[in-house]
């Protein structure tokens, strides 16, 4: 094989030292490593890369295991998958990566994982092109004057030493760390090992995007270290969202989305549907899924939530009857000034009716009361252990983000190093903390570990590559308790260090590796938890610690979810409620800004991120940018267009972004989403967007009011992928309230006319011989997260194109999401999103109209594309009734955002994660949805060597795959038990554009509503 | 070319009007010639009946390779939509289904045919004129005549050529000056 | 009816002034290709010689980028390149109409222009034809589009009306420059005859083909002509047809619309006409030729065009009642909304953004030539001058309005856009020009732009009157006075 031929050691030690100088190679060439035959390939395949040979073909250093379809350990072509787990802040979430000859390509949901149930995210599919940003960190860098100058990781070294020796002395007083959340076991023990040896040291935590309401919340209400609540929807019949994205931005959002969708996929019309309701500010995808959506500021759902808890106890509910009394009595009457009852009392009336059955979930932009408000109210509902639950609380870092910050900012006099693991706080810090001063200060010696050379490293002395979480060990809990190993699935293409690696480095741990340290934490935890492997089906005789290691890689999972009955007491939310008197009401002259994180770029860690920053925002379609969102009242109270530049102004903090106008956002409420306007992402990050940092104070991280905001008069041009909101009265994305489904069980088919009954001109294409491939997609279930989308796009090899290449409409998504307003209230209208991507139709338009034949159908009856065979003559696309043809106007492999330009070389990191089974296409051609017929055919060769016919589910489409609620089915429509055969049975399923006679195979599931009959509004 | 010797072609006679070559022409027909022709600087009508002419016949030509377009035609997209054997190893056939359609749908071949058979036709009808009026030919000893270049003016011209059986030197000249003629001459060759 | 009969609207009166000899028109016209060129003809010549230099620059960069340097899109897919197309190979129409549906009614007043047409028509078919070769995105493979056969065993696709199109326009070119070819053959004697230097003669000779005007040639020809006139009719009539077949086959709304055949030929002969008679009355006035192309020739043209007009103006009118009467709210939308504007405005009021494209054609299409009713702009050159370009942009905006204005919004209104032009579409467009002129120039400078013969054809007492000639047989030679036709 390749490799042996490079396989002379003295070689494999120059072409290493090229490729990363010292780190783990230099042991793993010595003599000793090279007779053992894996670490013999890791080294010769670096050589590999280094040479420029077939891509890049690396093991990673420690043994890791394949997922359950295991190939021989290494045969060429044929990808393995690994189970490892991303982090959520203080959440996780466990995915499955496929990897193609040692490079990871794609990132896919563990069904094992709690947290994920098989689905994953925007984020979690995006991560696979973070790995491979061609503008990740490389090496160790020093300040030199104002720059940062590459150094060795020896210098570094050096550095790490005198640090240590500078702080042995002193205790470690003076001596600070900084790291974002985190959720790893393994790093809070190695955290503990620094304190023990500097005693004096002092940890910090801050994330921009965090979880400190929650924690307050659950601080109000329990002793000791508190337990935030988790929840299964699943079992919910009435849930009510107070500012709760908790299918979009919530952590978890992902386990929530498969289970909501179970308690929505309704087949018959007199299956139980669940019921929700939404209170919030911003329109998210929780919004769009509502069945009530009440607008409402920020600052007003605390109020709201506190008058719900009234009318519940006004309606007899003890446990609550004591909380309000006390609070009545404090502040005079229940005050429900303001709040229509019409809303409120059906809304009681519900939660009472399916008390146990229902749940209330506070907003994680909500203050803490809210959700301590939100605890009561699931208890006093008797939905503790029902449908609310709490994780045993291990993470003993009880100081909040906020906390975290301000008191680093403090006693900044006090330190003289300051150590970040990760993080970007120069960039996304609370205004008033004025980090880069911190920075700034003379005789601090700052370390900032990061993927990427950010605002931060740019400010600090030294800066070294932090690792991607994909290529080294490390372990993680989520909110429900659940442990899981983070497995490496390449050797770090730059070097670097995980952050545990380095605390154990800096600890003078004698474990430095990564695996070592996770094993030792991991030892520990794997002796207290016995039972739930037992339950986990380990049997007794494996109860050894390599065999349970073994299994938690091989699943995924190492713990499962665990449980606790926290003692809780109202003292002080009675004591919090009693403050607060009066509602907080916005006006014209007393506006409302909350900041939300961006849903691709999520706080900026994703900012260089090409997909990400091509992704249509999930409500507002903008592509490249963000902007300031305000409802359509709002706009003409500011006599704002769209797209007109804004002046915020808070104090002397000043941000100037554009304005987007949102139906359905609240009423002078504007909405900032962070993770933009970065000037050291990358060269695709660089100066995209408007950042809205520093109108961000500690003291209104979520949502704060007393911003004037001037309308500037200049334009700005805000691209969207979908420029027409509404669907002129045409059955495109139909839905129909419960009601109407009763009356009428087959709506769908009737609004949209299915000529097929009409006998054809000529005799048809007979395809009821082998398999049948088609899909269908509940429009019950897809929130329009965009998921989907992402992973189309990383398992095709989907190109970005650019801003104003999106603008003239040539974004190349084979997938995209419709989202269409519906209603006639232009203030509160709902909203129907609909992915469509190719429907192969049987008599498809596009194929008669190819004259090269480049376009034809297979006898599984899918519409297949030659690109060898494409001319380009574009006909098909006009002649495709469902525009999902996608065309490479230019080669953008080579070109982004700059039509006249010449061709840009394409960074050879990115070639990497490009999969190896979907051609690239190049410019000229035609492409389109394939239903990702290499998966189809790698599906056929595998059940073809074990000689049986495919399952329903052997085969999975990236989308399908992805989508978190589980909303696309595909699968053989010849075999009756499929899913999608069933779905394509259901009454409320349809066929999109069906009177046109293309008789596509991917059919529609109709959405329905749920509205409350008793409330009339928005339903 | 010192030594080289020349011997008649043909007679040249030339006519300022309609009417005169067209008495002319029917004086040489009633004479019974039949190597010998009218040259006008247009297609002039009534001619045929002057000269004693047999209709042409061009038209069958033109319809036979109508048909063969539209033949070759019908052949071409069968064989290479609808069937899938192999002719002369050109490559087989290669049926594929195209928008649920039959490979050999007919509706959908009419225009080709039409267009290939009117191709045909055409190229058809150029050549086979060409052909039978034995053109191009450059070196026709007629242009050795001076006068003759106003042939392509406004002047008509009667050649008789030294082929015909009835040719001869005196008896011919003497029938084309009974047409009185504007000029007559006997124009020669080169003998190679 | 015999071919001498005169056309009853013209009277007994010839269309040439009285008294014109066989040798005045072969002065006149082939004195153009003898004597110095006019100013004006080199002023346009290296005009139109750069703008071709455009085009090459133009073309140059769309090879080495790709299709994206034109405006073209996600939903319009096609936009300026098969407007261009349809635009030239419309004019390309007006020339085989001319020769050969005129020639087969027996229309004398066509010979005054014929040539002239067919030159048009061939160099209008060839700016048409560049484009559907320039337009795809991989153009070194255009050569799939032809049956070759080839070790994969991959064929073209003949159910697909852009393989109609690839048969039709060769085919049309081939045979149009046949017709062509073969009327001129005549007068490159006449040329070759004329030719004072060596090379001249050569060169005209060479492609006279040693024509010497005999009369046994003559009536093969004159059958072999009245055989392409024939075919070419239908032939004509079919390729916009097949053209018209590229939407009118297809599902999108507005363009799958069975009317189209007949409406896309008379739009071309409409555009076909205009153009004739711009560079008509250009040539006309430049090279003096006022004596073969009368004020006669030019009102019977302007009268054609009114009775075209009206014809395109009712297909458009047709169009609104189907789409009206068919109930399909599709179709309805692009006519409606998209075309006519406030006929449907969406959820929000607005107009379709594209709808003052549509007026542009109806005023320049349907209106302008309504002043063709007066005979006094019938006869005035600067009025139909005007008129004739207007119709020509009107007919551009015609192919403009239905090729984009269909496909910008359609049938998903998530997948609406809009079409903005780039430089480089204009400059293509542009540049078309410049291979079109420049052809034609040297046409008209080094070819009979009249066709010599067929005139002469066309003068009094052009051919014998056998039966008078058998009924007396001696009688007094008429060659000055005109023989009265029967």
């Amino acid at each position: 094989m390749l490799e042996d031929k490079n396989a002379d050691p003295r070689e494999l030690q120059q072409l290493a030292e090229e490729e990363q100088p010292g780190g783990f190679l230099t042991d793993l060439l010595s003599p000793k490593a090279l007779v053992s035959r894996r670490s013999f390939v890791q080294g010769s395949s670096i050589a590999a890369l280094a040479a420029g040979l077939q891509g890049c073909v690396r093991r990673p250093e420690n043994e890791i295991l394949p997922y359950s379809k295991a190939p021989e350990y290494l045969v060429p072509g044929v990808p393995s998958h690994f189970a490892t787990v991303t982090s959520r802040g203080r959440d996780s979430l466990g995915v499955v990566v496929t990897n193609h000859d040692g490079r990871p390509t794609k990132v896919e949901g563990n069904e094992q994982h709690t947290r994920s149930l098989g689905g994953t995210d925007v984020r979690a599919q995006a991560y696979i092109w973070d790995l491979y940003d061609p503008d990740r960190s490389q090496s160790p860098a020093q300040r030199r004057g104002n720059a940062l100058a590459n150094v060795t990781d020896a210098d570094f070294d050096k550095a790490l030493k005198a640090l240590v020796t500078k702080h042995k002395g002193d205790e470690g007083a003076g001596l600070r760390f900084l790291a974002p959340i985190s959720n790893s076991p393994s790093f809070r023990r190695m955290r503990g090992k620094v304190v023990e040896k500097f005693p004096k040291a002092r940890f910090h935590t801050y994330s921009p995007i965090n979880d400190d309401n929650a924690r307050e919340g659950a601080r109000m209400l329990m002793q000791g270290v508190p337990s935030v609540p988790f929840y299964d929807h699943s079992r919910s019949m009435v849930t009510l969202s107070l500012g709760a994205d908790f299918l979009g931005s919530e952590p978890g959002a992902v386990a929530a989305g498969r289970r909501f969708a179970q308690t929505r996929g309704i087949v018959s019309p007199d299956a139980p549907m669940s019921r929700l309701y939404v209170v919030e500010s911003n329109l998210t995808v929780t919004g769009t899924m509502a069945d009530h959506r009440l607008r409402m500021a920020q600052a007003d759902i605390g109020w709201f939530a506190r008058v719900l808890m009234f009318v519940l106890a006004a309606r007899g509910v003890d446990s609550l009857k004591q909380v309000a009394d006390i609070v009545q009595r404090g502040s005079g009457s229940a005050d429900l000034e303001g709040l229509d009852l019409t809303w409120l009392t059906p809304l009681a009336d519900d939660l009472l009716q399916n008390a146990g059955r229902s749940m209330v979930i506070a907003g994680a932009g909500q203050p803490a009361y809210v959700h301590a408000l939100a605890t009561v109210i699931n208890g006093a509902l008797g939905n503790f252990g029902a449908t609310t639950f709490f994780g045993s609380a291990i993470d003993t870092d009880d100081s909040t983000s906020r906390a975290g910050i301000t008191e680093l900012a403090k006693d900044a006099e006090a330190i003289s190093s300051l150590v970040m693991l990760g993080g970007n706080p120069a960039y996304d810090a609370p205004a008033d903390v004025k980090f880069a001063d911190l920075l700034g200060r003379e005789g601090l010696t700052s370390v900032h570990l990061s993927t990427h050379r950010n605002e931060t490293s740019e400010l600090c002395s030294w800066h070294a590559p932090l690792t991607h979480e994909f290529e080294t060990w490390g372990d993680q809990q989520s909110l429900d308790g659940s442990v899981a190993i983070q497995q490496p699935l390449i050797a770090p293409l730059y070097g670097g260090r995980s952050e545990i690696e380095f605390l154990a480095a800096l600890a003078g741990d004698k474990t430095t590796s990564g695996h070592d340290i996770v094993r030792e934490t991991q030892a520990s935890q794997l002796s207290k938890d016995t039972k739930a492997l037992l339950d986990f089906g380990v049997s007794p005789a494996d109860l050894n610690a390599d065999a349970i290691w073994r299994r938690a890689l091989h699943t995924g999972v190492l713990l499962n979810p665990t449980q606790s009955k926290p003692p809780m007491s109202f003292a002080k939310l009675v004591e919090t409620l009693l403050l607060l008197r009066t509602r907080q009401t916005v006006s014209k002259d007393n506006l409302e800004v909350s900041f939300e994180p961006d849903p691709a770029l999520w706080d900026g860690v994703h900012a260089n991120n090409l997909w990400a920053l091509e992704l249509p925002s999930p409500m507002t379609k903008l592509v490249w940018d963000n902007a300031a969102l305000i409802s359509p009242a709002t706009s003409e109270a500011l006599g704002v267009k769209k797209g007109q530049m804004l002046r915020l102004t808070k104090g002397d903090a000043k941000v100037e972004v554009p304005a987007w106008i949102v139906p359905g956002h609240a009423d002078y409420c504007v909405t900032l989403t962070l993770g933009w306007g970065r000037t050291a992402a990358g060269r695709y990050g660089n100066g995209k967007g408007f950042d809205v940092n520093p109108l961000r104070t500690s003291d209104g991280m979520d949502f704060t009011n007393g911003v004037t905001i001037e309308v500037l008069g200049e334009a700005y041009t805000l691209v969207q992928t979908q420029t027409h909101d509404r669907m002129e009265g045409r059955p495109i994305a139909i839905d129909a309230t419960l009601d109407e489904y009763k009356k009428e069980p087959d709506f769908a088919s009737y609004r949209s006319v299915d000529p097929v009954s009409t006998p054809p001109l000529w005799k048809q294409q007979d395809y009821s011989e082998g398999y049948k491939w088609g899909m269908a997609i509940d429009l019950n279930g897809c929130t329009g997260c965009n998921a989907c989308v992402i992973a189309c796009q990383s398992e095709n090899n989907i190109p970005a194109v650019g801003k104003f290449e999106v603008e003239r409409g040539r974004e190349m998504h084979w997938l995209r999401i419709d989202r269409y307003f519906v209603g006639d209230d232009p203030n509160n209208p709902d909203v129907a999103v609909q992915p469509v991507t190719c429907q192969q139709c049987e008599e498809a338009p596009c194929e008669n109209v190819c004259p090269v034949n480049a376009t034809t159908h297979t006898p599984e009856g899918l519409n297949d594309m030659a690109y060898n065979r494409c001319v380009g003559t574009r006909y098909c696309a006009n002649n495709c009734p469902y525009k999902v043809r996608r065309y490479n106007y230019l080669d953008w492999h080579g070109h982004l955002d700059d039509e006249f330009g010449w061709f840009e070389e394409f960074p050879e990191s990115r070639k990497l994660q490009f999969n190896p089974n979907v051609t690239v296409r190049m410019r000229g051609v035609m492409e389109k949805c394939t239903y990702c017929v290499q998966r189809i055919e790698e599906g056929k060769i595998a059940v073809k060597r074990e000689g049986r016919k495919l399952k329903d589910g052997d085969i999975k489409s990236a989308c399908q795959q992805a989508c978190p609620t589980g909303a696309i089915a595909f699968g053989d429509l010849n075999d009756p038990k499929s899913t999608v055969a069933k779905w394509l049975a259901v009454n409320r399923n349809y066929k999109l554009l069906a009177e046109i006679g293309t008789r596509p195979r991917t059919s529609f599931l109709a959405r329905i509503r749920n509205p409350n009959p008793k409330l009339k509004g928005n339903g | 070319m010192a030594n080289e010797t020349k011997k008649p072609a043909l007679y040249l006679a030339e006519y300022g009007t309609p009417n005169a070559i067209a008495r002319a022409a029917m004086r040489v027909r009633d004479a019974g010639y039949q190597k010998w022709d009218c040259h006008t600087p247009y297609a002039m009508h009534g001619m045929d009946e002057a000269m004693g002419l047999k209709p042409t016949r061009i038209g069958y030509i033109s319809f036979i390779f109508g048909m063969i377009g539209l033949a070759t035609a019908v052949f071409m997209m069968n064989y290479t939509n609808a069937f899938s054997f192999n002719l002369l190893n050109i490559g087989a056939g290669y049926p594929l289904v195209v928008g649920g359609k039959p490979p050999g749908a007919f509706p959908s071949m009419v225009p080709i045919i039409f267009e290939l058979g009117i191709l045909l036709c055409g190229l058809s009808t150029f050549f086979g004129l060409l052909a039978i009026i034995k053109l191009p030919r450059h070196n026709h000893p007629i242009f050795e005549s001076e006068r003759f270049e106003a042939a392509s003016d406004d002047r008509f011209f009667i050649s008789i050529e030294v082929g015909d059986q009835k040719f001869n030197l005196d008896g011919t000249k003497a029938l084309l000056e009974a047409t009185d003629p504007i000029s007559l001459e006997l124009i020669e060759e080169e003998v190679r | 009816m015999s071919y001498d009969a005169p056309i009853k609207e013209l009277g007994e009166t010839s269309l040439l002034p009285e008294g014109t000899t066989r040798n005045d028109v072969t002065e006149t016209i082939a004195g153009v290709t003898e004597n110095p060129a006019p100013r004006g003809w080199w002023f346009l010549f290296l005009l139109s010689v750069s703008v071709l230099g455009v085009m090459g620059a133009a073309l140059a960069y769309l090879f080495i980028q790709g299709i994206g340097v034109w405006g073209n899109n996600a939903p319009v897919y096609w936009a300026w390149d098969i407007t261009n197309f349809v635009w030239w190979i419309g004019i390309g129409h007006a020339g085989t109409l001319i020769s050969a549906i005129l020639f087969l009614f027996r229309q004398k007043w066509r010979t005054s222009i014929n040539r002239f047409a067919e030159a048009m028509t061939v160099f209008a078919v060839l700016c048409a034809g560049l484009f559907p070769a320039i337009h795809t995105g991989r153009p070194w493979f255009d050569y799939y589009l032809f049956p070759i056969p080839n070790q994969m065993d991959m064929w073209p696709n003949f159910k697909s009306p852009l393989m109609w199109d690839v048969f039709a326009v060769s085919t049309y070119l081939t045979i149009s420059v046949i017709f062509w070819y073969v009327g001129l053959i005549p007068d490159l004697a006449t040329l070759r005859d004329r030719s004072k230097n060596l090379t001249r003669k050569r060169v005209y000779g060479f492609f006279a083909l040693g024509w010497r005007g005999a009369h046994r040639h003559w009536q093969h020809y004159e059958r072999a002509y009245l055989i392409f006139a024939g075919i070419s009719t239908p032939l004509v009539l079919s390729v916009h047809s097949v053209v018209s077949f590229d939407f009118a086959t297809s599902i999108v709304p507005g363009w799958h619309t069975t009317i189209f055949p007949p409406y896309f030929v008379a739009g071309a002969v409409f555009s076909g006409f205009a153009l004739v008679m711009t560079l008509m009355l250009i040539c006309r006035s430049i090279f003096k030729l006022h004596n073969i192309v009368t004020i006669k020739h030019l009102d019977l043209m302007n009268k054609f065009m009114l009775g075209v007009s009206l014809l395109v103006g009712y297909a458009y009118a047709m169009e609104f009642f189907i789409a009206w009467y068919s109930a399909n709210p599709y179709e309805q939308w692009v006519f409606f909304h998209n075309r006519l504007g406030w006929g449907q405005l969406d959820s929000k009021g607005n107009l379709g953004p594209l709808w003052w494209a549509y007026y542009a054609m109806v005023f320049c299409n349907v209106i302008v030539p309504q002043i063709f009713w007066f005979k006094r702009a019938r006869t005035s050159v600067p009025i139909m001058l005007i008129a004739s370009i207007l119709i020509n942009i009107g007919m551009w905006f015609e192919r403009f309005v239905i090729i984009v204005t269909s496909t910008y919004r359609d049938f998903l209104p998530s997948s609406w856009g809009m079409f903005h032009p780039t430089l480089i579409d204009i400059l293509t467009y542009l540049g078309t020009f410049g291979l079109f002129f420049t052809l034609f120039l040297l046409f008209v400078r080094w070819l009979p732009m009249i066709a010599i013969a067929e005139v002469k054809g066309n003068l009094p007492g052009a051919h014998p009157d056998l039966h008078a000639l058998q009924a007396h047989d001696e009688e007094p030679d008429a060659a000055a006075a005109p023989v009265p036709a029967e």
